[in-house]
């Protein structure tokens, strides 16, 4: 078993971000800004560094990317706690921590309690949602599952979402499961400053529980 | 297949300024669309696909942008894309996906034996170990949302650091896709050949390799 917390792919810093990398990372200027005020601050809590970092190797892919991963975090017709609850959860079910970090900070400030949050772990059949929020959660689910929303939640997500939201859903879905997948492939580590998960919620990702 | 969309394409009489400028990143897509289609019998493979996604054309052209990176700009080659696209599209059973990538998987040069062959996974006899390794790394992401050690370790020595991001980077578009085929009810255009009978049942009921992680 190789060292979980070496990177398989080693992220460029800021530091070596030339013009053409910084011309592809921009397609995502919030997440560059962020990255770029935290490193010229000394470096601490710099989230989504590493994985600009090992994006800034490719810069057309990085480029095409970001502009993709832009609208769904910016853009999208879907209200940022929705999306926030989206993300959170498919990141849980694909045991992407490095995403589940960054987006239980961005879910809090979205308005989601840390009673929700706990509780996305859990799944949509657990105690305390609200039927829309479980059906949010469901979809996810199904999405992870099967590929595709199935005939009940489709029909009770259709009374609350029209067809740009419902599209941005599927998509958002669809652009953090890339992201889980680019993470975990190449072992992008949090960067330094960044609290891990606790080691009960890190069990209990890999514990297998994918459902309430 | 189900018989009919949950939303409905958006076909080019119907096309507006926000739609063409969503394609302007795709330019071949659209020019082939637009040579293809006529009004109550739309065109090529693809058509119904592509003009869902353009319902909503600021997404439509964000993703677009994306998925025009893998055709235009991925430092894979075509075979190797197109071995990637048809095992994500069996697993995830889009059959849309599957039957528009047979097509360009053929004209990529993958033969009538290996095209059946990616039905079967990288443990069929007969693959080269690359690209048995290719087909794995499909099955991890697909059940672990990670390459495993082993098969990145043989894999890195094929591949460079670009070439792994642009792997993974298709493997998660066409992953993507696929939901949305599915969701979405995205239906195969008429005159299309749908998956011969033998494959369909095999699809519904395909298995990924037993991970070793």
């Amino acid at each position: 078993m190789k060292n979980e917390s070496a990177p398989r792919i080693a992220p460029l810093l800021p530091s070596a971000w030339d013009e053409g990398i910084l011309d592809g990372l921009g397609a995502f200027p919030q997440g560059l800004e962020f990255v770029l005020s935290r490193w010229k601050a000394g470096g601490v809590d710099a989230r989504g560094m590493h994985v600009l970092g090992v994006m800034a190797l490719h810069p057309p892919l990085a480029k095409a990317f970001l502009t993709f991963n832009a609208h769904v975090a910016g853009a999208s017709t879907l209200s940022v706690r929705v999306r926030e609850l989206a993300i959170l959860r498919i990141s849980w079910l694909r045991r992407g921590e490095y995403e589940f970090v960054q987006h239980v900070i961005l879910g809090l400030r979205a308005g989601l309690s840390a009673a929700e949050i706990e509780r996305v772990q859990l799944g949509p059949d657990a105690a305390g949602w609200d039927p829309a929020d479980a059906d949010l959660l469901r979809a996810v689910d199904e999405l992870n599952a099967d590929a595709c929303i199935g005939d009940a939640t489709w029909e009770r997500l259709g009374r609350r979402f029209d067809i740009a939201q419902k599209l941005d859903l599927v998509f958002l879905v669809g652009c953090y499961e890339v992201l889980a997948m680019a993470i975990k492939s190449f072992r992008i580590q949090l960067e330094p400053g960044v609290a891990p998960l606790d080691a009960a919620v890190m069990a209990r990702m890999y514990g297998g529980q994918v459902s309430g | 297949m189900a018989e009919s969309p949950r939303i409905s394409p958006i076909y080019p009489p119907d096309w507006d300024a926000d739609v063409y400028d969503a394609l302007s990143v795709i330019p071949h897509a659209r020019d082939n669309v637009l040579a293809t289609f006529k009004p109550g019998t739309p065109g090529i493979l693809g058509t119904n696909l592509l003009c869902t996604q353009l319902r909503h054309p600021a997404l439509a052209k964000a993703f677009l942008a994306f998925n025009a990176h893998h055709f235009y700009a991925s430092t894979l080659e075509a075979r190797v894309r197109e071995i990637l696209i048809l095992r994500i599209g069996w697993l995830l059973r889009a059959e849309y996906e599957y039957i528009a990538h047979v097509s360009l998987g053929k004209k990529a040069g993958l033969s009538d034996a290996e095209l059946a062959n990616i039905q079967r996974g990288p443990d069929a006899p007969g693959w080269d170990p690359l690209d048995a390794d290719l087909l794995r790394a499909v099955d991890e992401l697909h059940e672990e949302a990670r390459i495993g050690d082993a098969t990145y370790t043989r894999l890195s020595v094929h591949f460079d650091a670009r070439q792994l991001l642009d792997l993974v980077a298709i493997v998660g578009c066409y992953g993507m896709l696929a939901m949305v085929l599915n969701t979405f009810r995205v239906q195969l255009e008429p005159g299309a050949e749908p998956l011969d009978p033998a494959s369909r049942a095999r699809m519904a009921n395909r298995s990924t390799t037993l991970l070793t992680t």
